[in-house]
């Protein structure tokens, strides 16, 4: 084949690449603030302890006490809906670690009709079930034992165990057109969108804390999205309403 | 018998009111047993709960040396920084946490444990065979620990309950990490805490842990009782609300005692952990338990002089009241019936001379003997035996007895009961010569005593045998005739009779002999006037 006939074929393909790599991607960072930890403390000074305390519970002499930890990769469950999009297939089956403490990731948000596999490493029994799910009992579960449980509808299953009474994790059934992983600082990104409205939810603790909603009307570029988790969101703050810039469209992508 | 039956009932009555007492007590020993086993079960509740506190801070309290080590600081500040360290560190730290764990000394922890900032294991020593790769991150104690608090709780993990300590971990101004120190809930340790009942740690309802100050353990029994106890208390909402029980008897065939329940302080609280504490009830069933429980300082106390003289005077007051109511009147009549076997066979004896029951009898004795003269008479006239040789005087014909009284005083009422007439003789024709016919006898003579010499009563006003009873006017005439007597005698020996008025003595010669036929059913009474004691008496007789 002459070179000749190479060079065009090489620039088409190429174009054709770099069309795809050019697609819409949404480029986001979780900010979980001071004000939102600390409201945090606040809310669990002032609600009744789950379990019951032991004698002693007191700040220690050299350091003030910090507030209570929200890791994003584990404590914040994400999603992406974009209006009129048609319903999501059910995700692949997803496994979750059941630890002593509760979930490895505490917060699993998945598609309708997915299969949740929880799998023991600790080396402690469990006896996990939900609440009034009569597909969800309780069942001994010892070290690598595995337990599949399929959800098949929407919903917000708080994830309990029978002989760890602080055990705590929630899986988030949503019909959400895409599901986001943060990363332990809060960054997260997903590629490939359409054109359109959409809206981002994020999940704390049994409830939607945020929800933000952007319009990306280009088909191209990255899409900065910023979502600080204030004292608003807090638990005991009002319910999460749509932020300012929800009507308006996302931020130009820098340097187009 | 009045005395000897008030005194009977009198005892009685002390013993039903000694015995209700004894009851009384036995009841009144037992519930202040019980009360004093519920005080203490509460006070020793109470010790329980300042122990479990106490142990707490002390194992927090020792826990500082190896937190504040610098050796175990740097070790997980590095592994915090990069957990890829923790390989290369555990060896070091391991032997750090020995030697620490080891200086804790009473409160050396069962297994500690090694965190790094996200709750990881690290390594941990003691004999759980759980040794690392695993998180705890998650469990309140170790949240609040990681970001600063000093924390104790108790955790249910598989089988087993751990009393645990954790403390944060401080370098460079940052949480790196925790140390968890936990004990293993056992019959040692119940043993050390319990003060002076039985302690026992329960799961569910099952008894895990128990001791006592002498280390005694619980028994199959007690741990089957406890159990169904246990799933009552652990149903119990009011029990889940409060934290703890109220005392409360537990009963079966073999075990009786008194229980208090109480939660743990922690989150195994939650898994039905919690303790009990038990002492056993011991009560008295039957009164005699006084006695033989008393100690020889309870025996010396008793008053033994009153007790002995108290029962020596009630003993002699029966004996008192026994002889003079019933040996000294039963030996009198004894020696009465003795005078008569040598003695008139026509003379009976002097029922006045005893009373009540003993009069009865005597009164029974003369009828029998009456009956028995008369057989005699009768036989012996059968014979041909003049009633004479058989009697004696048997003219007189048979001796009624009779009843004197006084005359100011006499009433129907006085007249002391008599033996009927056996018969009536033959009655006396009015003016003919006063006395009865038949020949009434003279008074009663003392028994066994000859018959003292009286002069024969006048004859009542009597009929003719099978004719009516004596007019009245035979028998105002009669009446005038006792009066006349009567009066003659008490002048005679110097006694008043300005009041004594035929009328009011008719009136009291009427009125006894009305009573006397009322009672004995004869028709005609005879009175006789004579000296007694110096002054003049009546005696009145029925005659049938």
């Amino acid at each position: 084949m002459s070179p000749r006939f190479l060079i065009p074929a090489a620039l088409a393909l190429s174009l054709a690449l770099g069309t795809r790599a050019e697609a819409a991607k949404v480029v986001g960072k979780l900010t979980v603030t001071d004000q939102f930890r600390r409201a945090l403390a606040d809310e669990e000074a002032k609600a009744p302890d789950a379990a019951k305390p032991g004698y002693w519970n007191e700040p220690n002499a050299v350091r003030d006490v910090e507030p209570p930890f929200v890791v994003p990769s584990s404590d914040l469950g994400i999603v992406l809906v974009l209006d009129g999009a048609p319903p999501p297939k059910a995700d692949e089956p997803v496994e979750v670690d059941v630890r002593a403490g509760g979930l490895g990731k505490n917060v699993v948000v998945v598609r309708p009709g997915t299969a949740v596999k929880f799998r023991s490493v600790d080396p402690f029994d469990h006896s996990l079930y939900v609440p009034a799910l009569d597909d969800f009992k309780p069942e001994k579960q010892s070290r690598g034992a595995f337990r599949t449980i399929e959800f098949a509808r929407e919903g917000v299953y708080e994830v309990r165990c029978q002989l760890m009474p602080h055990f705590r994790g929630w899986i988030v059934v949503t019909a959400a057109t895409f599901v986001l992983k943060a990363d332990a600082s809060g960054g997260f990104a997903m590629d490939g969108l359409a054109v359109g409205d959409y809206t981002l939810r994020v999940f704390f603790r049994g409830k939607w804390i945020v929800e933000q909603k952007f319009k990306i009307e280009e088909e191209r570029g990255d899409f900065p999205v910023e979502v600080k988790i204030d004292k608003a969101a807090a638990p005991g703050a009002a319910p999460a309403a749509p932020t300012k810039a929800a009507e308006e469209p996302a931020k130009k992508p820098a340097g187009r | 018998m009045f005395a000897s039956r008030v005194w009977t009932l009198l005892l009685a009555l002390i013993a039903g009111a000694l015995i209700a007492i004894v009851l009384l007590a036995t009841d009144l020993v037992n519930r202040e047993r019980l009360e004093n086993a519920t005080a203490l079960l509460y006070k020793e509740s109470d010790k329980v709960e300042i122990s479990l506190t106490l142990h707490a801070r002390k194992r927090l309290d020792v826990l500082l040396t190896a937190t504040a080590d610098e050796d175990v600081r740097k070790m997980l500040a590095e592994v915090s920084a990069n957990a890829d360290k923790a390989a290369s560190v555990r060896e070091k730290l391991l032997k750090v946490l020995l030697e620490k764990n080891a200086a804790f000394g009473k409160y050396k922890a069962d297994i500690l444990i090694a965190l790094d900032s996200k709750g990881n294991a690290i390594g941990q020593v003691g004999t759980n065979p759980h040794s690392r790769g695993y998180n705890l991150a998650g469990f309140p104690a170790v949240d609040g620990s990681l970001r600063g608090y000093v924390r104790d709780d108790v955790w249910k993990l598989d089988n087993e309950v751990f009393l645990v300590a954790v403390r944060p971990v401080i370098q460079g101004g940052r949480y790196v990490g925790a140390l968890v120190h936990a004990l293993v809930v056992n019959d040692k340790l119940a043993s050390e805490l319990s003060p002076k009942v039985q302690l026992a740690f329960f799961s569910g309802n099952a008894v895990i842990a128990s001791g006592s100050p002498e280390g005694r353990a619980l028994s199959s029994t007690q741990r089957a009782v406890l159990a169904e106890q246990l799933d009552k208390m652990l149903a119990d909402k009011k029990f889940r609300e409060k934290g703890y029980s109220d005392v409360e008897r537990v009963q079966s065939k073999s075990e009786d005692f008194m229980a208090v329940y109480a939660q743990v302080h922690g989150e195994a609280a939650a898994n039905d952990v919690g303790y009990l504490l038990l002492v056993p009830v011991s009560l008295m069933a039957t009164p005699t338990e006084f006695y033989e429980k008393a100690g020889v300082q309870d025996i010396n106390k008793l008053p033994r002089g009153l007790l002995i003289g108290g029962i020596a005077i009630v003993v002699l007051l029966g004996w008192l009241w026994n002889y003079l109511e019933a040996e000294r009147p039963v030996s009198k009549l004894h020696k009465a019936v003795k005078a008569l076997e040598t003695s008139d066979p026509k003379d009976q004896l002097n029922i006045y001379k005893f009373s009540r029951r003993i009069r009865k009898i005597a009164i029974s004795f003369n009828k029998v003997a009456d009956i028995k003269v008369k057989a005699a008479v009768e036989t012996a006239a059968g014979a041909g035996k003049s009633i004479d040789s058989i009697l004696g005087r048997a003219s007189e014909g048979a001796r009624m007895s009779s009843a004197s009284f006084k005359f100011a005083e006499a009433s129907a009422d006085d007249i002391p009961d008599a033996p009927p007439a056996p018969a009536a003789g033959p009655r006396p024709v009015s003016g003919a010569q006063p006395r009865p016919i038949g020949s009434p006898p003279p008074p009663t003579p003392s028994a066994g005593s000859p018959r003292p010499p009286v002069p024969p009563p006048p004859a009542a006003p009597a009929t003719q045998a099978g004719s009516p009873l004596p007019t009245p006017e035979e028998e105002q005439a009669y009446f005038r005739k006792i009066h006349a007597e009567f009066v003659a005698l008490k002048q005679k020996l110097g006694e008043p009779v300005d009041q004594l008025t035929f009328e009011r003595f008719e009136v009291t010669l009427k009125k006894n002999r009305d009573a006397l036929v009322a009672r004995y059913g004869c028709k005609v009474v005879q009175f006789q006037v004579y000296e007694k004691d110096g002054k003049a008496s009546l005696k009145a007789t029925p005659v049938k």
